[in-house]
């Protein structure tokens, strides 16, 4: 291990910030703090699979709900139907079975043009709502999904919003150091690639329809990861959170935090999530608060936050703009003027 | 010294419009071979039909032997083409050097659980790929702009990315798309000399230009087209002094 004064800054700044993060429970025990804090880590969770495909591969996908949907009942349904299957094969479980579904609709829209890829991810979110609501036999429809056990560890259960901190906070971890390594594999840049150029990715030997395919298909399991992680914790899977309302919410973290930053999908998340609880106020004109943000944000920084060129790129180029003028002698200023 | 590419009685049609009429040649696997002709002669459409991007209407494509005619795009780059385009095409959102290392993506093989999990073997397959990516760039003299951004670079230097990319593939057939478009005579020598010398140590190398004095100094055989017809195919001296080709651009003597 090396001494912190030797790493590079970025890492070490890294490292004390998890570090503080684990303290967190410890000095934190107002339970609404820690539900909302728990909440920021899961929908980061998703929206970093939305920066997946939105962000590096550049398909504007406005269900994604639908797979957190799929993640929450496919859990739901696996741990109350299936006796004595331990939790984290459930956990993982689920994650794959979104992941495939996922796939399959990857490979159903691999050859549909931009515009129409985005219709048929609304019509998607739409069919799993209405499947979700209607087919009792098998999602117990309006009524939901109870008794939907929190994550145990060989016995050890998570029975407090303190301990399931630490469960959310690592598995942001794993996901957001998973999908980096994702990223900068010639995998991910294959995806870059069709986002970019999708000729000149073609002329580079990527096999375009088999990427999207994959990359709905990766990105799904992640989503499934967050959407069992969701209904563990609530305890309750309701077929009314998975709609195109809720698809858009998790795009508009992805973007406003910045399409392919990373960073960015997870400042995204605690942004859209923290100011609707700030005031009840915020919470009921949450919509319209956001739709405001977007539209501003569209005006002056297209790119985001911490997107390229996003606001705080801005931010910075202004700051060193700024210093550069002061750092000069007067005449300079003058002459500039 | 052997056949490369064979084309025979090509043609492509686009609802009546011949842009590619009965066209046949041959190019070697050492030479630089030049495509010439006017604006709308049908020469982009050749490499198009070549490469698998637009299905040919008649006539067959020959590659090392083996027909291609109907093969698409990915598989065409996996036999070996790879090309760069008259519009520039770079990747706008990537650094130079990740536009590179895309080029090499037929030849990285690491699954996702190695990319995931981060083996040695993957990490040694990117180290190698970096090592290639930073050498392509060291010849083509754009090394210093590994980590810019592709899409905020002069055209020139973009230029100088897309065949970077093209050659990171390990082509054995270079498709070069009027690649001195938009350049100054000196940067148009330069290019001459750079074409010269990939040609040297690597693929074959196929150029589309407007600009005849630079494939006349340049390439080892010339075709001529013209509304989609083959109206020369022969060593640049002939070429040059071919009647149908000088009234193909300059007109016929008036009588």
């Amino acid at each position: 291990m090396k001494k912190i004064s030797q790493m590079k800054p970025k890492m070490a700044a890294l490292i004390i910030f998890l570090v503080l993060m684990a303290c967190v429970p410890i000095f934190i025990t107002n339970t609404y703090i820690l539900k909302v804090l728990n909440n920021v880590m899961l929908y980061a969770v998703i929206a970093l699979s939305v920066n997946l495909i939105l962000g590096f591969c550049g398909l504007l996908d406005f269900g994604r709900s639908a797979f957190v949907g799929i993640g929450t009942y496919s859990f739901a349904l696996l741990m109350t139907h299936v006796t004595n299957i331990p939790w984290f094969v459930g956990f993982i479980a689920a994650a794959l079975f979104t992941a495939l579904l996922g796939w399959l609709v990857g490979c159903f829209l691999r050859r549909t043009s931009f515009d129409y890829l985005t219709l048929l991810t609304i019509g998607i979110v739409e069919i799993v709502r209405l499947f979700l609501v209607n087919c009792t036999s098998i999602t117990n429809g309006a009524m939901g999904i109870t008794g939907v056990p929190e994550p145990s560890f060989f016995g050890f259960e998570l029975n407090s919003h303190g301990k399931f901190f630490y469960f959310s906070l690592i598995l942001l971890v794993v996901c957001y150091l998973l999908i980096n390594r994702l990223i900068n594999s010639y995998k991910g840049r294959a995806l870059m690639a069709i986002r970019d150029d999708e000729i000149a990715a073609a002329f580079s030997a990527i096999n375009i329809p088999k990427y999207k395919a994959f990359c709905f298909g990766i990105a799904s399991f992640f989503t499934g990861l967050g959407g069992a992680a969701m209904v563990s914790y609530t305890g309750y899977a309701s077929p009314y959170n998975f709609t195109i309302d809720e698809g858009l919410i998790l795009c508009q973290m992805a973007i406003l935090g910045g399409l392919g930053s990373l960073p960015g999908s997870i400042l995204g998340a605690v942004i859209l999530v923290v100011v609707p609880e700030l005031s009840r106020t915020a919470y009921e004109y949450r919509l319209l608060i956001m739709g405001i943000m977007m539209v501003v944000l569209m005006l002056f920084c297209p790119n985001g936050l911490l997107g390229k060129n996003g606001l705080k790129d801005i931010l910075v180029k202004k700051a060193k703009q700024i210093l550069k003028h002061e750092g000069k002698p007067e005449e300079e200023r003058r002459a500039a003027k | 010294m052997s056949e490369m590419l064979k084309i025979e009685h090509l043609s492509v049609s686009f609802e009546g419009l011949k842009a590619l009429d009965d066209v046949s040649l041959n190019v070697s696997d050492d030479e630089i071979f030049g495509l010439l002709g006017p604006n709308g002669a049908g020469k982009t459409t050749f490499f198009n039909a070549i490469t698998g991007f637009t299905k040919p209407t008649g006539g067959s494509v020959y590659f090392f032997g083996k027909d291609v005619t109907n093969l698409n795009t990915t598989e065409h780059c996996k036999e070996g083409m790879a090309r760069t385009f008259q519009n520039i095409r770079v990747f706008s959102q990537m650094t130079v050097l990740d536009n590179v290392l895309v080029g090499m993506h037929k030849n990285l093989n690491s699954n996702f659980f190695q990319i995931f999990l981060k083996t040695a073997s993957q990490r040694a397959e990117e180290k190698r790929a970096v090592e290639k990516a930073y050498e392509i760039l060291e010849m083509l003299e754009i090394k210093d702009t590994a980590n810019e951004i592709a899409g905020s670079l002069p055209y020139g230097t973009q230029r100088k990315v897309e065949i970077a990319r093209a050659l990171a593939s390990e082509p054995r057939m270079l498709l070069l798309d009027e690649p001195t478009a938009g350049m100054n005579p000196q940067e148009t020598d330069d290019l001459m000399y750079l074409i010269d010398e990939i040609r040297k140590t690597g693929p074959a190398i196929v150029v589309i230009e407007h600009n005849i004095k630079f494939m006349l100094g340049l390439c080892d055989h010339i075709a001529v087209l013209n509304f989609g017809k083959l109206i020369a195919f022969d060593t640049p001296e002939k070429v040059a002094n071919n009647p149908q080709v000088i009234e193909a651009y300059i007109g016929a003597e008036e009588e």
